[in-house]
């Protein structure tokens, strides 16, 4: 099963901290076993739905084996390999998903006082090219405004801008 | 407010717990997305891991030279026994 | 038929140097020795008044070794059977010398309430509650020099030898000697909680000092 899977800067596992191989001319990187380290349950990856809730350095496609298994916002594997990198998820593509979010909870802010009060932190995400915190911060400014309801809808139109945005197709 | 979400104050009482393994899956979940989202907290994991880090090299104290000798010698007595 | 998971299995490795102690083969000894006096002395100096008694603690606790190693029939880790030795002689000398048992009481009185960052660290009120009023900074990536020298290793030292003796001892034997968990619980007889509980408070502490430390540091 193809998924992605985003890593820190040196294709680096944000938590594990094991650096996977990489993929040499077109080859696939070597299979990483589900790791060792207690705090892993296995090779964690996402589809399309999960990519805003994990928004790092690198973005890379990765082919999952093994049974795959969907566990809150993740799916799990015993083993996986790096294929390609998402060249697309650069510094660029961050800032402009952080004015997408800034411009949604705009919207969010005409509705609700609540919600306006992330305008500015939202202004500083775009500053910061944080697009972790933006995502956060606008599904937060979401909820204030429309509950759960919005709240999911929003963390939906950031899948969508990131699938259009850097050519996913949608995923598996 | 979403009940999900954790907080700073909250996730620095649980890092120990994460690092050894003993967070559900939801809670771990948490755990990670937080750290992605708040620079703070992944800096306080990362000191956290430093800090362990550092501690596997501290060196410790030792038995004197002397007392190993009269060990030695105890195990020698017991084996001709 | 015994289930796999209910039969112990000692280390790799252990039966052989338990079955060369048995003949009396002295490097293996000294190795031993070499390798677990530290801890025991550190697991010793929980229970008694100083260092020199933990020290003739650690000896009598060889000594016990000795004399036992000939009945010893690998059902439990060597490891767990000499730090049980270690610690019976140590809670007799630490009562013999008014001392109440250090971990009796780990989940109660010993730093009750004590949180891993004060709180002032983090927002009273308003929607973001609880977060970093000031966050912590991003130390420089080990091995830069910086963070490896002697004095930060010393900072690291210092604030271990600071903590209160039980936490000292969990932190020393988990993150300074490299045990594992289970090799904790078993040698001090504590629950996964308990350890747990020590582990991070200490580990709070010298991250505590550490902080203080690099921030003075870093002009």
């Amino acid at each position: 099963m193809i998924a992605w899977k985003f890593l820190a800067p040196g294709a680096i596992g944000p938590f594990s901290r094991v650096t996977w191989p990489t993929p040499t001319e077109g080859v696939p990187g070597l299979w990483l076993e589900a790791q060792v380290h207690p705090c892993a349950s296995g090779i964690h990856a996402c589809e399309a739905s999960d990519l805003p809730f994990w928004l790092h350095a690198e973005l890379w496609e990765v082919e999952l084996e093994g049974p795959v298994v969907r566990t809150g916002r993740k799916v799990v594997a015993p083993r996986g390999r790096l294929i390609q990198r998402i060249d697309a998820w650069d510094r660029g593509a961050m800032h402009d998903f952080c004015e997408d979010c800034e411009m949604r909870v705009e919207e969010y802010a005409v509705q609700s006082d609540e919600a306006a009060a992330y305008v500015a932190d939202l202004a500083d995400d775009v500053e910061d090219c944080h697009a972790a915190a933006a995502g956060d911060d606008a599904s937060r400014a979401a909820e204030a405004a429309g509950g759960g309801v919005l709240r999911n809808a929003e963390r939906i139109a950031q899948s969508r801008f990131l699938v259009a945005r850097l050519g996913l197709d949608g995923g598996d | 407010m979403s009940d999900q979400q954790l907080t700073c104050e909250e996730l620095v009482e649980i890092v120990t717990e994460y690092l050894e393994g003993g967070l559900s899956d939801a809670k771990r979940e948490r755990f990670e997305e937080h750290v992605v989202v708040c620079s703070g907290c992944a800096n306080y994991l990362d000191q956290i891991r430093i800090t362990i880090e550092l501690a596997g090299r501290v060196t410790v104290d030792d038995l004197m030279e002397e007392s190993k000798i009269e060990l030695l010698a105890a195990f020698r007595d017991w084996r001709r026994e | 038929m015994d289930a796999p998971e209910t039969r112990y299995a000692p280390p790799p490795g252990q039966a052989a140097i338990v079955e060369a102690l048995k003949r009396g083969d002295e490097r293996t000894f000294s190795d031993l020795v070499a390798e677990f006096s530290p801890s025991m002395l550190r697991v010793a100096r929980t229970y008694v008044s100083s260092r020199a008694v933990a020290e003739e603690v650690v000896q009598e606790a060889w000594l016990g070794v000795i004399s036992g190693i000939g009945r010893f029939e690998g059902r439990s880790a060597l490891k767990t059977w000499i730090f049980r030795i270690l610690t019976n002689i140590a809670k007799t000398r630490g009562e013999r010398e008014g001392r109440s048992v250090p971990f009796s009481s780990v989940g109660g009185r010993e730093g009750e309430g004590e949180a891993a960052v004060d709180p002032d660290r983090f927002l009273d009120a308003g929607r973001w509650a609880g977060h970093w009023t000031s966050a912590p900074s991003r130390w420089p990536e080990l091995p830069e020099e910086q963070l490896v020298g002697r004095e930060t290793v010393g900072v690291v030292e210092a604030a271990i030898a600071a903590l209160p003796e039980v936490q000292r001892t969990v932190i020393t034997l988990r993150d300074v000697e490299g045990w594992s968990s289970e090799e904790v619980r078993n040698a001090l007889d504590l629950s996964e909680t308990n350890q747990r509980v020590l582990l991070h408070r200490a580990r709070s502490k010298v991250r505590k000092s550490l902080e203080g430390y690099l921030d003075g540091v870093q002009t």
